[in-house]
């Protein structure tokens, strides 16, 4: 059964905030982007036997919970507060404008994680076994269930319309804009709060290392010596709301495309067949053309299978001029984040003209054949951007962001 | 925008189909057949699925064969905690610090476990949701069904589902696996009716939660699919979560 491909309604970003290892605040990452200088580091959060490097957050930046919310504290949910808080992004008050603009109940919130608090999880099932039960804080629904950082952004921000989250593994935060998207195409809401927050944690850590998939130095996405992932963690927190002149400054959301491989679990299709499915897809919803593109930040992770699927699939797509980056190397594979986050790194490339380059790249590989920037180029024109996001199951996504013209 | 009165407009229930494996449920609450059907999946991987997978595709492949359809539709899996039973294998090693984890577990741990597997096991390279809302998983994973429809597909496969948890964790927390799915179209009319989901007018602010949910998530669309099966004509509307703040829908019966 065909899916309808109509484009949808150009959404204005009125907001957004980000968090990761490269620090608190859209301007911090830019100005990191700019550098090039990776930010990962040994984990410090918790002892592994395997050398890793990662992109942690700073602890310290860390804000406490309010105590009627204390519930809810997950290292989740303490990364997604420092986010809405930074001041210099004005996150948390555009939430609170719209909440008076349109009331409680037409702001909704749809994030995606892939971890939410399973940190917290962890040192519960600690715990558990050396004392035989878990601790008293431990809540299963307000730390490890799905919608937990969810459920506490809205209780803190007071939002009262819709609030889920989207669990699609590395795709979940491009999957959460797609869904807030179609919550204000449909009128059901007037903004939602969106993007995704994931935290580091021994699961997927060890996880990784079980699939053989981590690399022991920082890892070098897209280089021809490219030897697997390094885990990250952090937020990419976006407001959407719908249309309105007074938003025409803003950098808007175009257009989202959505698919699977229907291949494997873990492995990406050989061909990138899914992939391919997917950027059509937020093209014709976009309702522009492949070659209209000026920068693509590619999902990139690092691995061997990934980075080739990746590239065979944009290849089909744009061609070999389509100048495009991977920014892991920078953030570290923030996983269910990391979406959001690269949707950012999108938005900073419009914003500010410049396209990220590929940190940690020495040689890209020679199989690759679109055109991959290794170095930062600025002071260029970007109205159109694309961000794509694979996760496990075979689950893709892309976003594209841009300019609104008449 | 697009067109306002489209945006109102109710969508069909072309299918519908349900697991609960624990025979002794399934009779008390009227439903025949009700047991684990997964031969869709290959045999290698049904044995290393867990329960809560299991449970989601067997009902979603009833679903689709009482809708008559070929599964090649985007999916919208929804459930409270996901795979729990799996994340209890991977929490356990962990907490006994026994490395390395199983690479099985792991990639099964993803809420998208059960969303991949279908994917996989139909050939459907639409798009797979994975979502959850506690016990608003079911109202909000119709209201994201609903959406989808207006936008960006003329067919949709809702399943909900969650499984026992783990005893050691929660060991007052009974839960029974299940699930329920229904293949939703945008266009027919000859069917069953569901309007937009909508939420009681606030008497309350939105709260933290502060209880698990006593009973499976996935049993609040109990309700839904038994009005269904009694098949009496007219307007009604059905109650799709509790809490301060329950979300309701209309349903219209031809």
């Amino acid at each position: 059964m065909p899916l309808t491909m109509t484009t949808l309604p150009p959404l204005p970003i009125t907001a957004c905030s980000v968090f990761s290892a490269c620090g608190l605040g859209t301007q911090s990452l830019y100005a990191a982007l700019l550098d090039g200088q990776h930010c990962l580091h040994p984990p410090r959060l918790f002892a592994i036997d395997f050398p890793a490097y990662c992109g942690e957050v700073a602890s310290d930046l860390l804000p406490k919970l309010k105590p009627s919310l204390q519930e809810f504290s997950t290292r989740n949910a303490r990364i997604a507060l420092a986010t809405i808080n930074h001041p210099a992004d004005g996150l948390r008050s555009a939430v609170a404008q719209a909440v008076d603009r349109y009331g409680a109940q037409r702001v909704g919130i749809v994030l995606g994680t892939s971890t939410s608090g399973i940190y917290e999880t962890e040192n519960a099932y600690a715990s558990l076994e050396e004392h035989g039960r878990v601790p008293a804080s431990f809540s299963l629904p307000n730390q490890h269930s799905w919608v937990a950082t969810a459920r506490f952004l809205q209780a803190e921000l007071g939002l009262e319309g819709p609030c889920y989250v989207i669990s699609t593994a590395c795709s979940s935060s491009s999957k959460s804009l797609a869904s807030a998207q179609r919550l204000i195409t449909t009128g059901v809401c007037d903004a939602v709060l969106t993007g995704g927050v994931d935290s580091l944690c021994r699961l997927t850590m060890h996880g990784f290392k079980s699939l053989d998939i981590m690399s022991e130095q920082p890892c070098t996405p897209l280089d021809k010596d490219r030897k697997g992932i390094s885990l990250g963690e952090g937020a990419g927190l976006l407001l959407l709301e719908k249309p309105h002149d007074t938003f025409s400054h803003c950098v808007h959301l175009l257009g989202c495309g959505e698919s699977s491989d229907a291949h494997h679990m873990t492995a990406p299709h050989p061909e990138g067949k899914g992939a391919v499915i997917a950027m059509h897809g937020a093209l014709a919803q976009a309702g522009v053309r492949a070659a209209d593109i000026d920068y693509v930040n590619l999902h990139a992770t690092g691995t061997v299978l990934n980075d080739r699927a990746e590239m065979l699939a944009m290849e089909q797509v744009f061609g070999p001029e389509l100048r495009c980056s991977g920014t892991k190397g920078l953030t570290g594979h923030t996983l269910g984040a990391s979406g959001g986050i690269e949707t950012i790194i999108t938005w900073l490339s419009l914003r500010h003209g410049f396209r990220p380059g590929t940190c940690n790249l020495k040689q890209v590989d020679a199989a690759f054949h679109c055109t991959v920037i290794r170095d930062s180029e600025t002071d260029i024109p970007v109205a159109l951007t694309m961000n794509n996001n694979f996760g496990f199951g075979g689950n893709n996504t892309s976003v594209v962001l841009g300019w609104q013209h008449d | 925008m697009t067109d306002s009165a489209a945006l109102s407009a109710p969508v069909a229930i072309l299918g519908s189909g349900l697991c609960i494996p624990d025979k002794d449920v399934a009779t008390g609450l009227g439903f025949a057949d009700a047991g684990l059907d997964a031969s869709i999946l290959a045999p290698m991987v049904r044995r290393r699925t867990s329960t809560a997978t299991r449970v989601a595709i067997t009902a979603a492949g009833r679903a689709c064969a009482a809708a008559g359809n070929d599964h090649q539709l985007p999916a919208i899996f929804v459930s409270a905690v996901g795979e729990m039973q799996v994340t209890d294998k991977l929490c356990r090693s962990i907490s006994r610090q026994e490395y390395p984890l199983s690479p099985t577990l792991f990639h099964n741990s993803v809420h998208n476990t059960a969303a991949g597997y279908w994917s996989m096991a139909t050939g459907s390279m639409a798009s797979m949701q994975a979502m959850g809302a506690l016990q608003d998983s079911f109202a909000l994973g119709l209201l994201e069904a609903w959406c989808q429809l207006q936008t960006i597909a003329k067919q949709v496969l809702l399943v909900i589902y969650d499984e026992a948890m783990p005893e050691q964790l929660l060991p007052d927390y009974t839960w029974k696996a299940c699930a329920f799915a229904l293949v939703l179209d945008r266009d027919a009319r000859d069917y069953p009716l569901l309007h937009r989901p909508f939420q009681a007018s606030a008497a309350t602010p939105a709260r933290p939660v502060t209880d698990f949910p006593a009973s499976n998530p996935a049993m609040a669309a109990l309700p839904l699919l038994q009005t269904l099966q009694q098949a009496s004509s007219g307007r009604q509307q059905i109650t799709l979560s509790s809490g301060t703040r329950p979300w309701l829908i209309d349903m219209v019966m031809p």
